[in-house]
């Protein structure tokens, strides 16, 4: 019994994590925002006033959300549900204007509207859609534009959509609310110069104005599920009391608060809390009912991890050997790129001393061991000089190492099995 | 020759379209059995006469006999019926026999001994039960009908003709007994559109009503007249007749295709894969010729595939009626003299007619039309060796005012345009129904306060009843325009300035001026055609765009500029007014587009006037090629930006009576606005805004916008929020941006490369007692700025090499990251 509850609660938290729905009471901060855009969404479904609005914020800091909420409480309201028509467009959707009309013409249900005509070409589409958008007048139901991803429609050739949107906006024809998203804080100057005349210059802007309190108090309302009273029997609610609970005490957790901590001082987004509780929230089963301070650390350290003392971790000695000499050439050499050459040579005093450790490997051997690197990305070719590297022989390409000090450290300190002499070595240059 | 065949079977298609509709009983319910057997009663044996009639037959063969008159004789009750070319016909329908068609016949010729080889070329009339109903105009009178000028079969079988019938062009009067019988055409229809028949221009005056003769227009009167006259010639005629009527068959056939039509025609092979099965009976054993008939095999072939067959029991003999052979010879002199003179004419006038239809479609298929004609005249002439040097002239004449284009289309390429034609017909009669946004459910609420009221009035789209601080350039561009309008002349006029100063406003009130000027002070109208560059997928669709609003036809961009060349060449038309907005983006690398726009109006006839509009004062000079910047010549007007009086003027003049703002945030705003770019537009929504606020501000007592709502709606407009981003960026956000400044400060550069700004993050994060994060962290911190574009990163596979910039300066950051550092 306790298994078909849990999956259940699971449902629940899973969906929000997943973004389809948060709980209400997140975004409180962006109370007056949204009665704003709720404002303007009401006139132009009630006055017929055109209007254009961009909401501008750093990512995953609820604008999309926003919307959606001010939009489904629009449609709340009888007389909006009847008149109000809206297109949702999405700028890695919609990559060009072309798609763009085909979708707005889809969305607004008019590809049946003169019979079986098929859209020929583009120049077509854009007629078609303008004589339509243009022939309203008031009297025409409203229609909101929701352009996500807004920065990407201003890359569109001429901006004509955005344009022939605005403009229509501004000339008192078909009823239209232009509602742009964007987290690029820089949109305005996308915009050309015509283009942005006909904008009205509405900009909401939303930030993160979490304190690690309140961040604190998310993760609880991300998780914690609220008892409805009527609807479900005892057993939920014991379940659910429980459930939330262990909630509370996670939220007084030390370890859990001090990786909270670390993701807060990274980000203050949503996402990345979202991140975080994924794997503990899939986790759960009937023999692991609850969450555990260990599930969120256990995210957390792979959350954080370090991709390239990652992948340090899966190279030979040999390769090993080599990102140590190549480091030791960047901090001698100050940055400047080396080829393969010195890095062998680097290599070469190494195992000569320390030939007990290593294999005399041929120079073919370790040749094959740095292009190996190189197709792991550890390190790249250096192409400053204005002649194609491609034409240089690969021994005397120029290379930069692509692997910082500190990860060098991290990975040497984690490698299994790796000789004394080797940790030495990474630590100073001096054989 | 073949290729001359324009036969088509649209009129048929249209029949059968419209089969469904019939249901009229039959008006010849005890005729509808009847067989008839024919005999011709006059032969056409004068050799012009024959050879104009075979262009209109089109069939290769030599063997034709031609008859002006044939009697059919009904088996059954052995009633006579005779039939003359110009009678209006009756012919059966191949869908029933209670239905019928109307035709009017041309001419008439019999291609071998059976029955069945007699045959009517004739030209069609649509019943109003025919024409779909959406299609038919209000007034319907009794028994209208209409000319078909969509290209159709004009081939049918002499016994498919059942009743003699007359087709007048005024309207009958009720009271007459014979109604059934009696119809009236006034209008054309070419599957498409209606047009009224237009009195003959060569003069010719319209057959009296009374007359019995079935004529409908003048054209056909006067070539029928001569048809009489020719056929009693029996002497040879001089070459230059011959090529006189190798044009009048030219004219002739341009006068039947005239007022039609994007032609929905369709090739022969369509014709023949769409023709009904008909069985095909034909006892014609018993015919009787009065004189033998050499039969082309091969024109058989054609001809029993073309015609239409109706069922057929028996054939008999006829008595042969008189044919009018009495007239004297000089008489006939007189009259092909005569026609001489007339014959010529109507080539020209029909050129020009046409071309002031402007149907790009009609214009081609007309014009491929007179090619088909004249390659068929010419045919003829050379197998009867009497085509001679004025002959030779007059084609030659006629192929070089052919279209290049037709002369290199190949009848297979005809064929594809023909098909073309078919399907634009369909698609132009089903556009009929535009676009448009369903009508709102719930009816809009009305501004009530002050302050909606004020919002409404300060929307961008709210038209003011005179554009205030635009009256100097309204005179110029009016009185230019009016100039060019009552002289007939054309011009160019080039107005630039920055967005939101009223071009487009200014010059939608000048036009409406205009319009005004046109109804009530007697200035001659004028097509006005408006394109804007931004509405556009391509500069050469401008083209596209243009001819659709001056003829309301389609073609491809290039077909659209030859025949906008074509029109604005063409004399004795009305003015055009093209406005271009947004005229900078029709710029092309060769500029053609532009070339094209402002080198029309220098045409002598053109009489066009465009007025471009652009955002640049210098695009002439800056953008334009030499030849393109001296068509457009130098009649320009710049539109400055508006100073802070003008825009308080303006804001002030839409408030009027409303007293919803100070009159000192008034100021403030103009001030501010003008300061920055003197946008009106930009003027107008810092308005309403400050309205929206001071309409939430409950603590306000005063019931207007004040200056700190105006103060609030500019910071909101205006204030970069930068700062306010960079204040609310989490800690190593911040860290990070101090980590590029002090980057930026040791090495003295505006740029620095993503792995040095990291090891100063790490050490600026222990500083602050914080555990460093691991570089993918900090990468994943850096991702986040460059999303927002607080900083730019390069883009690619560079790691740790990304060269990095700060998109706010040095200061910004300081200032916002003041509070944190202290």
């Amino acid at each position: 019994m306790t298994g078909t509850l849990l999956v259940q609660a699971q449902d629940i938290v899973k969906r929000r994590l997943c973004g389809n729905s948060l709980p209400v009471q997140l975004f409180s901060n962006l109370q007056s925002a949204e009665t704003d855009i709720y404002n303007l969404l009401k006139r132009t479904v009630e006055y017929a006033e055109s209007n254009s609005l961009l909401i501008i914020g750093p990512k995953s800091c609820g604008k999309s959300t926003l919307i959606k909420k001010v939009v489904s409480r629009v449609k709340k309201n009888e007389n909006a549900a009847k008149n109000l028509l809206v297109v949702n467009l999405n700028g890695y959707m919609q990559t060009d204007d072309r798609i763009a009309l085909d979708e707005i013409t889809r969305q607004l249900q008019l590809e049946n509207t003169i019979g079986d005509k098929v859209f020929g070409s583009f120049a077509e589409t854009l007629s078609f859609l303008l004589q339509a958008l243009r022939t309203g007048s008031n009297e025409s139901q409203p229609i909101l534009f929701l352009l996500e991803e807004f920065d990407l429609f201003a890359q569109h050739k001429n901006q004509t959509l955005l344009y022939n949107l605005f403009d229509i906006a501004q000339a008192g024809l078909t009823p239209l609310a232009v509602i742009g998203v964007t987290c690029r804080i820089d949109v305005m100057e996308l915009l050309e110069k015509r283009v942005k005349s006909r904008f009205s210059h509405r900009q909401i802007f939303i930030c993160n104005t979490w304190t690690f309190k309140e961040y604190v108090g998310a993760f609880k309302d991300c998780l914690q599920i609220k008892v409805e009273e009527k609807k479900k029997k005892a057993k939920w609610k014991i379940f659910l009391a429980k459930w939330n609970k262990n909630i509370d005490m996670l939220s007084e957790d030390l370890t859990v608060l001090e990786i909270l901590e670390k993701q807060f001082l990274i980000s203050q987004g949503l996402s990345g809390l979202q991140k975080l509780l994924m794997y503990p929230v899939w986790l759960l089963s009937n023999q692991h009912p609850l969450i555990t301070p260990a599930d969120i650390e256990e995210s957390a350290k792979s959350l954080f991890a370090d991709s390239k003392a990652n992948i340090l971790h899966g190279v030979s000695v040999l390769e090993l050997c080599l990102i140590i000499s190549m480091n030791h050439l960047m901090i001698i050499h100050d940055n400047q790129p080396f080829n393969f050459h010195m890095v062998y040579n680097e290599f070469l005093k190494f195992s000569q001393k320390k030939s007990h450790i290593l294999h005399n490997y041929s120079k073919a051997v370790v040749l094959k061991a740095f292009e190996h690197l190189i197709e792991l990305e550890l390190l790249k070719t250096r192409d400053h000089s204005g002649i194609g590297i491609s034409k240089i022989q690969k021994e005397y390409q120029p290379m930069v190492l692509l692997v910082e000090n500190s990860q060098l450290l991290e990975a040497i300190g984690k490698y299994p099995g790796c000789p004394t002499d080797v940790k030495q070595w990474a630590q100073s240059s001096i054989v | 020759m073949s290729k001359v065949r324009k036969s088509s079977r649209n009129k048929e298609q249209v029949k059968k379209e419209t089969a469904a509709q019939k249901n009229q009983p039959a008006a010849f319910d005890e005729e509808s059995d009847v067989v008839y057997s024919w005999e011709k009663s006059s032969e056409i044996t004068n050799s012009h006469e024959i050879k104009k009639f075979k262009s209109l037959i089109n069939t290769d063969s030599k063997s034709l006999r031609l008859y002006r008159t044939i009697v059919l004789t009904n088996l059954d009750t052995s009633a006579h019926l005779k039939v003359s070319v110009g009678d209006g016909v009756h012919i059966a329908s191949e869908d029933g026999d209670n239905d019928f068609y109307i035709a009017r016949v041309e001419a008439m010729y019999a291609s071998g001994p059976k029955s069945s080889d007699m045959s009517a070329i004739v030209s069609w009339y649509f019943k109003a039960t025919e024409i779909p109903k959406s299609k038919l105009p209000k007034q319907l009178l009794p028994n209208e009908v209409f000319l078909c000028t969509a290209k159709a079969e004009m081939d049918v079988d002499a016994e498919t003709i059942i009743n003699k019938c007359h087709i007048s062009n005024t309207p009958m009067q009720q009271n007459d007994e014979k109604t059934e019988r009696f119809y009236f055409c006034g209008k054309s229809f070419n599957g498409k559109r209606f047009k009224n028949i237009k009195e003959d221009r060569s003069g010719s005056p319209a057959p009296p009503p009374e007359k019995k003769e079935t004529h409908c227009h003048g054209n056909k009167i006067s070539k029928k007249s001569d048809y009489v006259v020719k056929t009693t010639m029996t002497s040879p005629v001089s070459a230059s007749s011959v090529g006189m009527f190798d044009v009048s068959s030219a004219a002739m056939d341009i006068l039947h295709n005239d007022n039609d039509s994007d032609a929905a025609t369709s090739s022969d092979e369509e014709n023949e894969l769409e023709k009904p099965q008909l069985p095909t009976m034909m006892g014609s054993d018993e015919v009787k010729e009065v004189a033998p008939l050499r039969v082309d095999k091969r024109s058989l072939n054609v001809l029993s595939k073309k015609t239409l067959v109706v069922t057929m029991r028996k054939m008999n003999l006829a008595t042969p009626l008189p044919g009018k052979e009495n007239q004297p010879p000089d008489m006939v002199r007189r009259s092909s003299r005569l026609s001489d003179k007339k014959l010529v004419l109507p080539l020209k006038i029909q050129q020009t007619v046409k071309l002031s239809d402007y149907d790009s479609d009609d214009l081609s298929d007309d014009l491929n039309d007179i090619d088909a004609v004249s390659e068929s005249s010419d045919d003829v002439t050379s197998e009867d060796d009497t085509g001679d040097d004025v002959t030779d002239e007059e084609s030659d004449e006629r192929l070089a005012k052919r279209p290049k284009r037709g002369k290199n289309m190949t009848s297979k390429a005809r064929q594809l345009r023909q098909r073309n034609d078919v399907t634009s017909f369909v698609t132009k009669t089903r556009k009929k129904r535009s676009p448009h946004i369903q009508p709102r459910k719930t009816p809009l609420k009305a501004a009530s306060t002050r302050f909606e009221k004020a919002r409404e009035n300060l929307h961008v789209s709210a038209v003011p009843d005179a554009l205030p601080c635009r009256e100097n350039e309204f005179q110029t561009i009016y009185s230019f325009i009016e100039g060019k309008i009552s002289s007939g002349t054309g011009g160019c006029m080039y107005i630039s300035g920055v967005p939101g100063t009223g071009k487009t406003a200014t010059m939608t009130e000048v036009l409406s001026s205009l319009q005004r000027a046109v109804d009530d002070d007697g200035l001659e109208a004028f097509d006005y055609v408006e394109i804007n560059g931004m509405r556009l997928t391509e500069p050469h669709q401008a083209y596209v765009s243009i001819l659709k609003q001056l003829t309301g036809t389609k073609a491809t961009a290039d077909h659209a500029a030859q025949l906008l060349t074509k029109h604005f060449n063409q004399r004795g038309k009305k003015t055009t007014l093209l406005v271009v907005d947004e005229l900078d983006l029709l710029w092309t690398k060769k500029q053609d587009v532009m070339y094209h726009i402002f080198d029309w109006p220098s045409h002598r006839h053109a009489r066009l006037i465009v007025v471009a509009i652009a955002n640049t004062m210098d695009l002439p000079e800056r953008l334009m090629m030499n030849r393109v910047s001296s068509r457009l010549g130098l009649t320009r007007l710049s539109f400055l930006p508006y100073t802070f009086k003008q825009l308080q003027e303006i804001i002030t003049t839409r408030l009027r009576g409303l007293e919803a703002f100070d009159a000192d945030a008034v100021q403030l705003v103009a001030r501010k606005v003008a300061a920055v770019s003197g946008d009106a537009r930009r003027c107008l929504d810092v308005c309403r805004r400050a309205i929206e606020i001071a309409e939430k501000d409950k603590r306000s007592t005063k019931a207007s916008a004040s200056i700190e709502h105006v103060h609030t709606s500019l910071q909101e407009m205006f204030a970069s929020p930068m700062v306010k981003l960079i204040r609310h960026s989490s800690t190593h956000e911040k860290i990070f941006l101090r980590s590029v400044v002090a980057e930026f400060r040791r090495s003295g550069l505006e740029e620095a490369t993503v792995g040095l700004v990291l090891q100063h993050h790490v050490a600026l994060a222990k500083l602050e007692g914080l555990p460093p994060p691991n570089v993918t962290s900090l990468i994943k911190v850096c991702n986040q700025l460059a999303a927002s574009r607080v900083v730019l990163l390069e883009m690619g596979r560079h790691d740790i090499y990304a060269r990095i910039r700060l998109n706010v300066s040095v200061d910004d950051v300081l200032f916002a990251l003041s509070d944190y550092a202290s």
